[in-house]
């Protein structure tokens, strides 16, 4: 059984090529061939070749999910943990791009929950450099707030730990 | 060999704010409230609360870790435990942050109103809160004492994004000289005030706390399960799996009948209502409500079939 192949163009004109199952998964991809019918390749003029080719790795390696082998879904999470080791934030800043543009779930759920896991042990200055966000609160404002953490101000806090409680 | 340094791309807020930090825990969150004001602003804002419970409630199973709290000769102790089911039961931690509005007292116990959300409610012999044993952050919550022994349910109505603790009084309770009749009450968060449910009187009573899952308050009693639905503040009730306890105790022959014991235990799997049996320590047996349904989810079975354990997926 021979699987139509679908040509994507980057934003430098390079082509990727790969099967018309693996470029589903990104729904953008997919509506642009329902609705345009391209005959020279999809354009992608905002993804440049260099993330096109790690979004194209990862769009084969996932076009056959497993549904209920646990080892092979095993591998594959393994296989997702190696994909994103020694990208540098720069690279996974832009395949979040590019995944949230050709929306593709599975790949934007996998590089934002790297984000967060990074983000997990880093200080609020740290945060701020990462994102290029001002800090806007005056130093009067912070004067506040640590008064009021001395004071030890009682709050609900807005939410839960990692954890699902279950306390009986 | 060092390369200019370049700025990283931009991402867009909306991705920030409904894809990145949703996955960070509470605690992470709570410090980044100081990122900037329009963090602050998003953190503490009811619909990014629920799509942060979004995300924590659908985490892979490998990843969930409970958090299971419990008293000890007047004192709150918790453990952190990773629920991996391949390998065995982890303790990960003792964390308890600081619990300094609890005073510890021997003999007295601190009572588990029932969970939600991370948010736990608790009763000591002079103060009933809310407690987030994660941050340490604790709210106490006005009590009327006239209440007396009581059932409780503490849960979260997502239509109106608000706290509620359902509390059922006993019947023809005795304080001093006045008789009061059984009262339900709920106390709502937003409005921080009591309320008693007039038109609702559920006519009998137990002492229990109540389990929240997905809307509702269960609790079983009299061989049924109890429901009230947290939003329309309404009692309804289920029948329990099909199990007939008679045929079993037959098949317990050394036994005396007073050391047959049953044990019906409510609790959730999967976002689902379960309903456990255990009967001494021999029969365990596991049944989960699905479509209104209930189903077998596995059966221990000491005397028949000593190492069988088998668990059917649905």
């Amino acid at each position: 059984m021979s699987t139509k192949k679908i040509t994507l163009l980057s934003s430098d004109n390079e082509l990727f090529t790969v099967d018309e199952e693996a470029a589903n998964q990104s729904l953008t991809i997919k509506h642009l061939i329902e609705d345009t019918e391209p005959e020279n390749g999809v354009p992608l003029p905002q993804v440049h070749s260099k993330i096109l080719a790690k979004v194209t790795e990862y769009l084969i390696k996932h076009a056959n999910e497993p549904d209920n082998d646990a080892a092979a879904k095993e591998e594959l999470k393994n296989w997702d943990d190696k994909f994103l080791e020694k990208v540098n934030h720069e690279t996974l800043f832009d395949l979040i791009l590019a995944a949230n543009y050709l929306d593709i779930k599975g790949l934007l759920d996998l590089t934002c929950q790297t984000v967060a896991d990074l983000m997990n042990g880093m200080s609020v200055v740290e945060v701020r450099k990462l994102f290029n966000i001002v800090n806007d609160f005056t130093p009067e404002d912070e004067a506040e707030v640590r008064k009021r953490r001395k004071r030890g101000t009682k709050t609900i806090g807005p939410s839960n730990d990692q954890a699902n409680q279950s306390n009986h | 060999m060092r390369r200019p340094r370049r700025s990283l791309p931009e991402l867009p807020h909306e991705i920030l704010a409904q894809e990145i930090l949703p996955r960070l825990p509470a605690k992470s969150l709570r410090r980044f409230k100081f990122v900037c004001k329009r963090w602050r602003d998003l953190i503490n804002d009811p619909t990014f609360i629920d799509t942060h419970l979004l995300h924590l409630n659908h985490q892979p199973t490998s990843n969930q870790q409970i958090n299971v709290l419990y008293t000890n000769q007047g004192r709150i102790y918790s453990r952190i435990i990773k629920l991996d089911f391949l390998s065995s039961i982890q303790v990960l931690r003792n964390p308890l942050p600081s619990a300094d509005w609890f005073q510890p007292r021997k003999h007295v116990e601190p009572s588990f109103w029932g969970s939600c959300n991370g948010l736990v409610c608790v009763r000591t012999d002079d103060s009933l809160g809310l407690w987030n044993p994660c941050t340490g952050s604790y709210r106490a919550l006005d009590y009327d004492p006239l209440l007396g022994p009581a059932s409780h349910g503490f849960g979260y109505d997502a239509n109106t994004k608000d706290y509620k603790l359902v509390v059922i009084s006993e019947k023809q309770l005795y304080m001093g000289n006045v008789i009061t009749p059984q009262v339900i009450r709920v106390f709502s968060l937003n409005s921080n005030s009591w309320r008693t449910l007039s038109d609702s009187v559920y006519p009998c009573s137990w002492m229990e706390s109540g389990m929240f899952i997905d809307g509702v308050v269960y609790w079983v009693k009299f061989e049924k399960v109890i429901c009230f639905d947290i939003h329309a503040e309404v009692f309804s009730e289920l029948r329990l799996p099909d199990i007939s306890f008679s045929e079993l105790r037959l098949r317990l022959p050394d036994i005396s009948p007073t050391h047959k014991i049953c044990k019906i235990q409510i609790s959730e799997i999967g976002g689902s209502l379960a309903i456990s049996y255990l009967l001494n320590c021999i029969f365990h047996e596991v049944w989960v409500m699905v479509k209104e349904n209930w189903i077998k989810m596995y059966s221990v079975d000491v005397l028949q079939n000593p190492l069988g354990l088998t668990i059917s997926n649905h």
